[in-house]
C-alpha cells in the first residue's frame, strides 16, 4: 500500500516538474491576468483545466483573494453556471460571502450554485468525475508566482476523473504547496461535456436478479384506496384488517434486551439465570401509588393482575421482579414492529398501548393467504421474543376485539357478527366504567349488548360506544389511519436468502429504479423524492432518502444518486445478517413535462447543473447546496436569502438582481460576518466618522472614510415591547479604507439622544 | 434666524406626508423656526389648515413663523420636481390658475402638468429644483436653464441630504452644477413627517399608496427616519460644510412676501343692475316683495324688523349674498321647481320677502339674532332645498350665469375614520382581514377617537398582543387623515373676479362638476362666500303630489302659494307613502 503510494506521488511529482518546465504551445489554454508582470512569470497567464489556489497574506485581506478568484470566474466561465464550494469553518472566520458583493464585482449570482460543505473534496472531487468539472484551487500570489501548477492528464472526456483530483490534491498536499488557508473556496465552472453513458454494476445486478425471489412494482392509482378497491358508503365492506396485540410489550422488551446484554457478556460475567424464571411485573406510578402496569405469563399464573398495588404484589410474591415503567421505550419498540411491518402492508397503523393494524386488503394472497400470513407474522414476531396475539376481520375493532379473545383467528368476511357475539364486553377494549356499567345491566358478551337497541345503549353509554361496538359487529366502514403517507409509487424486492453485499444490495437497488421509473413513466410521473427501505432479517429496518431538484425520469440518475449517498453515509449501511426486503418508494412525484428542446444550449445547461446539484445534494445534504434569492430590503442582513438549490434553481436563475448604478463605487463588501463583530473605533461625538479602530486586537489607521449611510431597522419585525431592543436601532454605515489599503464595512448602532447615549461600533465586512 | 425649512409635504399630498399641517406649524414654533414653506404635491389643500393654525389661541408657543404658501409641483413629462413658491398675490393667482389647468385636464384627484404649462404663469414666482437621489447632470441644467428663461422671480437648486453614503460626492457634483447653472443652492430636507417617531405611520401610508404590505413594499420605503423637520441645530451641523445653503434658506423666505391675508374676497355684482349699488337693490327688492307678499300693508313691527335687519346687512356689507341667493331662487320659480330656504335665515324678514323662505314673521316670532350678528362675525347662513330630481338644473344655472371660473362647489375633505383607518393599516401591516374585519366591527358608527383596549377585548384580541397593539395605535394615529378630496354636497363659491385665481379648481368625479380643493372650514377661515344649493327628495315628492291634485282636481298652481303650505302638503304625502321609508324631511347633508 504504502509503496504504491509512493510510487504514485514520484509519479505525480515528475508530472509536476515535466510541466513546469514544459513551455509549450498552450498559450491558448491559458488565461493572462492581464499584469504584464504576472503574466510573464506565469508563462502567459494561468493554464486552464488544472487546479490554483490563492492565498491572502493576511485574514483581512483574504477578500481581496476572494475577489480575485470572482474577477478569474467571471472571465473564465462567461455566462455558464459556476459551482462555488466553501468549507465550513470558513464562514465565521472570513465572513459570508455577500451575492451582493459579487454582483457589484460584476459576477452575476443567478449563476452562482453554492455549496457549503465539511470537506471541499468529498462534495466536489467525486460528484464532479462525470460532468466535466474544472477545479481551480485558489493560491497565494506567491504561489502563483512560483507557477507551481498542477495539471491533470488531458483525455477525451473526462479531464478531471475522481482520482485523478484525489490523487491531486493529495499531492499537493504533501509537496506542500496547498496547505489549506483560512478563508479557503474552492471553485469549479462545470461545464457541459458529451458523457459517455455507462451502467454501473450491470452485472452485479443480473446476477442478483436471479437471486430474488419476486419483484413487486406498485403504482397507486389516481384516487381511491391503496389496492384499488374503492370504498364508498353503499359498497359491501371488503376491507381486511390484521390486528396484533402484543399483551405483554413490555415485559418482552425487558427480556430481550437483558438477553442481548447477557449474550454480548457471555464470556466475561455469568448471567443472572435466577432472575429469568421469576414472576416479572413492570410497575409504575399512578394516582400516587405504586402499580402494576405489565407482567408476564408466571406473574399472571400465580394471580397477579394489572392495576393491583405493587406492595400487595410483593406480599403475594415476595420474590418478584419488579422493573419501572417507561412509556416511550414501548412506544419505541412498538414503531419498531410498525416498521417491520411494512414489509407486509404499507398501510399499517399503531394501535396504542400495545398494538398494531395493519390494512392488508388485496395483499393477503402475496403471502400464501390470509392464514399463512397470519401465521408469518406470529411465527416471526415469537421468534423475536414477543408474545403475540393476532386476528384477521373486516373492521379494525371486529380484528382487535378478536385478537383480544383468541389467538389466530380469522373471521371471514360477514362474519363479524356472529365471531364477536360470544365475546365478553370487555374484549371491545372501551373504557373500565362502560364495562362496568354493561356486566351491571346484564349484558355480559357482545351479542347481549347487541341485542339491545343501539339508541339504549347510546343513550346510557354514549355515542362513540355505540361507534365502536357496531364497527366489531362488522357494520360501517372504518379505514385504519396508517403512520406513513402512501407513496405514490414503490417497488420491492424479497430475497430467499437474505443479501449482504454492498454489490448486491447496490445493484438490486438499480433494479429497483429501473421497475419504478418504468412504472412511473407509463403515468408521466417523475419522482421528486425517493426513499429506500432496506428490511434486515433481525426486523431492523434502515430507510435512506434521496431528494432531487427535478423530476427523475431516468433510471440511472437514481441509481446513482443512491450510489452517491451510499457511499457519503455517515453511519454506513449494516447489513447484519442480510436485508430479505429492499424497496424503493417515489414519496413525492412531479407530472414530468416533456418540452421540446431548442438549439439553445442554456436550457440544457441548466439540466445539467440541476443534475449536479441533485448529486452533491444526494452526498452531502440538499440545505448544503444553495442558490441566491436578492431580497428587496434595505436591511443588508436581509438584502439575500440562501435556499436550497434543488427547489429554488429556476427562481434563481431568473431573479432580477439590483443593477450597479454607472460610476458608483462598489457599495456593499465581498464578504460580511454574521453577526457583526464589535470593534473599538475612536470618533467625533456626536456623529463624526470613524479616525482609528481597533478589530481583532489590530490597530487600522483610516486614509478615506465615505459615509455615512443611515439604514433604520424593519420596526414591524419586532414586537412593540421589543421596539428599544438593539436590533431595531438605526446604523449609519461607513466605508473605509485603512492606511494599507484595505476596506472595511463598519456601522455605529443608534442615533445620539434618539436612541441612545452611548454608542457601539460594529465591522461588518470587508470588500475585496 | 438661521434656517428656515421650504420643502415641507404634509398629509394632504395624500399617502405621502405623516403629519398634519397644523402639527408642522407646532413645530416649527417650538423650534424658533425662521420661516415655514408648505409645499403639497401640486396642491394648496393643506395650506389654509396651517394658516388657520398660526391664529390659533391655544398654542403655547407664541412663536409664529412666517408661512410660505407654495406647492410641489409633480411633472408628467419626467422633468425633476419643482417647488414654487409666489411672490406676491398676483402672482399667487397664477400658481392657482397653474395648478387649475393641470387639475381639469385630469381626472378627480390628478394634476397633468407639464413643463411647458410652467411658462405662462411663471411672473413672480420662486423656482427651487428638487433633483431626486440619482440625476443626470446634464438634465438638471438643461432644467435649471429652462427655469431660468421663464419669467420667474428667481431659480434655486435644492441641496437635500438623503443620508445614502454618499452624500458628499453628491453634494459636490450639486454645487458644481449649480457653479454651472449660476444658482444659488439652497438647504431643505424634503420633509415628509414632523417628528421621526412618525416613521412607521409613513411606512405605512406608503404602503397603502402602493397597495401592498409592509413586507412586500421593499425599497420604495424610506431607508431611515431623516426626513422628518429637523431642529435648527442639527440642520447647521448636518450642513457644516455649506453655511451659505442653509443661510439661503432664510433669504428666500424673506423674497416672499406674499400670505393668505391678501385673499381680498370679492362678492360677485350680477344680480345688480348697473348703476345701483347692492344695497340699494337689495332694499328696493325688499320693499318690492312686501307690496307682494302683503297686499294689505304692513305693521309697525314688521317694518321695524326689516328696517334693523337691512340696517345690519348693510352695516355688514351682506347684501350682495343676499341678492346672489334671491338670484338663484328667482331662477329656480321661473322654471318651477320647488325650492325651500332654511337654517338661520328662517328667521329673518327680508328672506321671507324676498321669497327664500316661508316662515312668516308676521305669524311667528323670529328670534333675528339667530339669523345674523354682528358678534358672530360669520357669513349668514342660508341653505336652499331644491327638488333633488331637477336640482342639476339650478346647478347649471349657477355655473352659466357665473361661469366656471368664478363658481365652483366646495370640497369635502373625506378623512380617516376608525373602521377605515384599522382597515387600511390592517392591511398594510398583513394583519388578514377577518381579524381587521372583526376590530372595525367594533366601532359604532363612523365617528370616534380611535380604538380602546375594551373595542379589541371585544372583538376577541388580548389588548396587550404584541401583534395586535402596534396595529391599532397606528390606526388611531392615522385617523383624522385626509384620505382624499370630494365635492361638498351643494355648497358653491361665488366670485366677483376669476375664481382660480383664489384656489386651484380641479374636475369632480361627476360630468359638468368643477369643484375648489378647499373645504368649508377652509372657506370660512377666509371669510368667503359660500352658498348651498341643495337637495331634498322630500321636495320631489311633493312636486309630484302637486302634479297628482292638479291632475285629478285641476286648477291648483304649484307656485309660492302652495308651497308655502309645504308642511300640510308634506304631511299628506307622508299619508300617501303609508309607512314607507319616506318620511325623511331633511336632506342627508342637512342631517350633519
Amino acid at each position: 500500500m504504502a509503496s504504491a503510494r509512493m510510487s504514485t506521488l514520484a509519479s505525480l511529482r515528475g508530472e509536476i516538474s515535466r510541466l513546469e518546465t514544459e513551455t509549450v504551445a498552450q498559450d491558448a489554454q491559458r488565461m493572462a491576468l492581464g499584469h504584464a508582470g504576472a503574466d510573464e512569470v506565469l508563462q502567459g497567464g494561468l493554464m486552464r483545466g488544472v487546479l490554483h489556489e490563492v492565498f491572502a497574506l493576511e485574514t483581512r485581506q483574504s477578500a481581496a483573494a476572494t475577489g480575485f478568484v470572482a474577477g478569474i470566474a467571471e472571465r473564465l466561465a462567461k455566462r455558464r453556471p459556476l459551482l462555488w464550494v466553501r468549507q465550513d469553518f470558513v464562514e465565521t472566520e472570513a465572513g459570508v460571502l455577500s451575492m451582493s458583493g459579487l454582483a457589484e464585482l460584476g459576477l452575476d449570482p443567478r449563476r452562482l450554485v453554492m455549496v457549503h460543505a465539511a470537506d471541499a473534496e468529498v462534495a466536489v472531487a467525486r460528484s464532479g468525475r462525470r460532468t466535466g468539472l474544472r477545479c481551480a484551487r485558489r493560491r497565494g500570489a506567491r504561489s502563483v508566482g512560483r507557477g507551481t501548477c498542477i495539471r491533470s492528464r488531458r483525455q477525451p472526456q473526462a479531464d478531471f476523473n475522481r482520482a485523478n483530483l484525489r490523487r491531486a490534491l493529495c499531492d499537493a498536499a504533501h509537496l506542500g504547496v496547498a496547505g489549506r488557508e483560512h478563508g479557503g473556496d474552492t471553485l469549479g465552472s462545470c461545464a457541459r461535456r458529451a458523457r459517455r453513458p455507462r451502467r454501473h454494476g450491470a452485472s452485479g445486478a443480473r446476477r442478483c436478479s436471479t437471486r430474488n425471489l419476486f419483484v413487486t412494482v406498485t403504482a397507486r392509482p389516481a384516487s381511491g384506496s391503496w389496492n384499488g378497491i374503492v370504498m364508498s358508503a353503499f359498497s359491501v365492506n371488503r376491507r381486511r384488517i390484521l390486528s396484533l396485540r402484543l399483551p405483554r410489550l413490555p415485559t418482552d422488551r425487558i427480556r430481550r434486551q437483558l438477553l442481548r446484554r447477557a449474550a454480548s457478556q457471555a464470556a466475561s460475567a455469568a448471567p443472572d439465570d435466577d432472575m429469568f424464571h421469576r414472576p416479572w411485573v413492570v410497575a409504575g406510578k399512578l394516582n400516587n401509588a405504586l402499580q402494576i402496569t405489565a407482567l408476564d405469563d408466571a406473574a399472571a399464573t400465580i394471580g397477579l393482575e394489572i392495576g393491583l398495588p405493587l406492595a400487595n404484589a410483593r406480599a403475594i410474591c415476595p420474590e418478584l421482579q419488579v422493573f419501572d415503567h417507561d412509556e416511550a421505550a414501548n412506544a419505541q419498540v412498538l414503531s419498531h414492529i410498525a416498521d417491520w411491518c411494512d414489509r407486509f402492508t404499507p398501510l399499517v397503523a399503531l394501535d396504542p398501548p400495545d398494538g398494531l393494524l395493519l390494512d392488508i386488503s388485496g395483499c393477503a394472497h402475496l403471502f400464501g393467504g390470509e392464514a399463512a400470513m397470519l401465521r408469518t407474522v406470529s411465527s416471526a414476531l415469537r421468534h423475536q421474543g414477543f408474545a403475540v396475539s393476532a386476528a384477521i376481520a373486516g373492521t379494525p375493532a371486529c380484528a382487535r376485539t378478536v385478537a383480544y379473545a383468541a389467538n389466530n383467528r380469522i373471521v371471514p368476511a360477514g362474519g363479524e357478527a356472529e365471531a364477536v357475539s360470544p365475546l365478553p364486553v370487555s374484549a371491545l377494549g372501551v373504557d373500565e366504567a362502560i364495562t362496568r356499567g354493561l356486566r351491571r345491566a346484564g349484558l355480559k358478551t357482545i351479542g347481549d349488548v347487541a341485542s339491545r337497541a343501539p339508541h339504549e345503549i347510546t343513550a346510557r353509554f354514549g355515542a362513540s360506544f355505540t361507534v365502536v361496538l357496531q364497527e366489531a359487529l362488522g357494520r360501517g366502514d372504518a379505514p385504519i389511519s396508517p403512520r406513513k403517507s402512501l407513496p405514490d409509487f414503490m417497488a420491492e424486492r424479497r430475497f430467499a436468502e437474505p443479501v449482504a453485499t454492498q454489490d448486491v444490495i447496490v445493484a438490486a437497488l438499480s433494479h429497483l429504479a429501473h421497475m419504478l421509473v418504468f412504472a412511473m413513466e407509463r403515468h408521466g410521473k417523475g419522482a421528486r423524492l425517493l426513499e429506500a427501505n432496506f428490511f434486515r432479517t433481525d426486523g431492523v429496518v434502515r430507510t435512506i432518502t434521496v431528494e432531487t431538484g427535478q423530476p427523475v425520469t431516468r433510471a440511472h440518475v437514481a441509481d446513482r444518486l443512491f450510489r452517491e449517498r451510499l457511499d457519503a453515509l455517515a453511519d454506513p449501511l449494516d447489513p447484519g445478517f442480510g436485508f430479505d426486503l429492499i424497496r424503493l418508494s417515489a414519496r413525492r412525484v412531479d407530472v414530468v413535462v416533456q418540452a421540446q428542446r431548442d438549439f439553445d444550449t442554456r436550457a440544457q445547461d441548466n439540466d445539467d447543473v440541476a443534475a449536479l446539484i441533485d448529486r452533491i445534494a444526494a452526498r452531502i445534504g440538499g440545505r448544503r447546496v444553495v442558490v441566491h434569492l436578492p431580497q428587496d430590503t434595505h436591511s443588508p442582513e436581509k438584502a439575500v436569502r440562501a435556499v436550497p438549490a434543488q427547489h429554488h434553481l429556476p427562481d434563481a436563475v431568473q431573479a432580477v438582481w439590483p443593477e450597479r448604478y454607472a460610476g458608483e463605487p462598489l457599495l456593499r463588501p465581498l464578504r460580511m460576518f454574521e453577526p457583526p463583530e464589535k470593534i473599538d473605533v475612536t470618533a467625533m461625538f456626536p456623529d463624526g466618522r470613524p479616525g482609528q479602530f481597533t478589530w481583532r486586537k489590530a490597530q487600522h489607521g483610516i486614509a478615506n472614510v465615505e459615509g455615512p449611510e443611515r439604514i433604520a431597522m424593519e420596526w414591524w419585525t419586532r414586537p412593540a415591547h421589543l421596539q428599544d431592543s438593539n436590533d431595531t436601532r438605526t446604523r449609519d454605515y461607513f466605508r473605509i479604507e485603512d492606511q494599507e489599503g484595505c476596506r472595511f464595512w463598519l456601522y455605529r448602532e443608534g442615533i445620539y439622544q434618539r436612541e441612545v447615549k452611548t454608542f457601539r461600533w460594529f465591522l461588518q465586512g470587508v470588500f475585496a | 434666524m438661521i434656517y428656515a425649512e421650504i420643502g415641507v409635504t404634509t398629509n394632504f399630498s395624500f399617502l405621502r406626508g405623516a403629519s398634519h399641517p397644523q402639527e408642522y406649524v407646532h413645530k416649527a414654533s417650538r423650534y424658533c423656526m425662521y420661516a415655514i414653506g408648505i409645499a403639497d404635491r401640486n396642491t394648496l389643500a393643506g395650506v389654509v389648515r396651517a394658516y388657520a393654525e398660526l391664529g390659533n389661541r391655544r398654542r403655547r408657543v407664541r412663536y409664529n413663523p412666517k408661512l410660505l404658501i407654495g406647492t410641489r409641483l409633480v411633472f408628467i413629462d419626467g422633468t425633476p420636481d419643482v417647488l414654487a413658491y409666489p411672490r406676491d398675490r398676483q402672482a399667487y393667482g397664477r400658481l392657482c390658475r397653474l395648478l387649475s389647468k393641470g387639475k381639469l385636464k385630469a381626472d378627480k384627484g390628478e394634476c397633468h402638468l407639464s413643463f411647458g404649462d410652467l411658462e405662462e404663469f411663471s411672473e413672480g414666482m420662486l423656482f427651487v429644483l428638487m433633483p431626486s437621489y440619482r440625476f443626470e447632470t446634464a438634465k438638471l441644467l438643461r432644467t435649471l436653464d429652462a427655469l431660468g428663461r421663464l419669467k420667474g422671480e428667481g431659480v434655486w437648486l435644492a441641496a437635500s441630504m438623503f443620508h445614502r453614503g454618499d452624500d458628499r460626492r453628491r453634494m459636490l457634483k450639486l454645487e458644481r452644477i449649480a457653479t454651472t447653472a449660476r444658482v444659488p443652492l439652497i438647504a431643505t430636507n424634503d420633509v415628509l413627517y414632523h417628528f421621526h417617531r412618525r416613521r412607521a405611520l409613513q411606512d405605512v401610508v406608503s404602503c397603502i399608496r402602493e397597495k401592498t404590505t409592509i413586507h412586500a413594499i421593499g425599497k420604495k420605503l424610506e431607508a431611515h427616519a431623516e426626513h422628518h423637520l429637523q431642529h435648527p441645530k442639527d440642520m447647521v451641523r448636518l450642513y457644516r460644510d455649506y453655511p451659505e445653503a442653509l443661510a439661503e434658506t432664510i433669504r428666500f423666505a424673506d423674497r416672499i412676501t406674499f400670505t393668505l391675508d391678501e385673499l381680498k374676497y370679492h362678492y360677485p355684482d350680477e344680480p345688480v343692475p348697473p348703476g345701483k349699488t347692492a344695497q340699494q337693490h337689495l332694499e328696493d327688492l325688499t320693499w318690492a316683495g312686501v307690496d307682494e307678499h302683503f297686499p294689505q300693508g304692513i305693521d309697525g313691527k314688521l317694518r321695524e324688523t326689516l328696517n334693523k335687519e337691512l340696517r345690519l346687512i348693510a352695516e355688514l356689507e351682506y347684501a350682495p349674498y343676499f341678492l346672489t341667493v334671491h338670484d338663484i331662487v328667482h331662477y329656480a320659480r321661473t322654471q318651477k321647481i320647488l325650492c325651500q330656504g332654511r337654517g338661520s335665515a328662517a328667521n329673518s324678514a327680508v328672506c321671507y320677502v324676498l321669497g327664500i323662505t316661508s316662515v312668516n314673521p308676521a305669524e311667528t316670532d323670529v328670534l333675528f339674532e339667530r339669523f345674523i350678528s354682528k358678534e358672530r362675525l360669520e357669513p349668514p347662513d342660508i341653505d336652499v332645498d331644491f327638488e333633488h330630481s331637477r336640482r342639476e338644473e339650478v346647478m347649471q344655472y349657477v355655473y352659466r350665469r357665473y361661469g366656471r371660473h368664478r363658481a365652483a362647489i366646495v370640497a369635502t375633505v373625506i378623512h380617516y375614520r376608525p373602521r377605515s383607518a384599522i382597515r387600511d393599516v390592517g392591511k398594510a401591516l398583513g394583519l388578514t382581514e377577518d381579524v381587521t374585519a372583526a376590530l372595525a366591527d367594533t366601532v359604532w358608527g363612523s365617528w370616534g377617537e380611535g380604538l380602546n383596549d375594551m373595542q379589541v377585548k371585544q372583538a376577541g384580541f388580548d389588548p396587550s398582543n404584541p401583534m395586535i397593539v402596534p396595529r391599532v395605535e397606528l390606526a388611531c394615529e392615522l385617523i383624522e387623515f385626509p384620505a382624499h378630496l370630494s365635492q361638498h354636497v351643494g355648497g358653491y363659491v361665488l366670485t366677483q373676479d376669476r375664481l382660480d385665481t383664489y384656489v386651484p379648481i380641479g374636475n369632480a368625479a361627476m360630468e359638468d362638476r368643477t369643484f375648489i380643493e378647499w373645504d368649508k372650514d377652509d372657506i370660512d377661515t377666509l371669510r368667503m362666500m359660500k352658498v348651498d344649493v341643495l337637495a331634498l327628495g322630500m321636495l320631489t315628492c311633493i312636486r309630484k303630489c302637486f302634479d297628482l291634485i292638479a291632475d285629478h282636481k285641476g286648477g291648483v298652481t304649484s307656485s309660492r302659494t302652495s308651497s308655502r303650505k309645504t308642511k300640510t302638503a308634506a304631511k299628506s304625502s307622508t299619508c300617501c307613502a303609508g309607512a314607507s321609508r319616506l318620511a325623511c324631511f331633511r336632506s342627508r347633508a342637512a342631517r350633519r
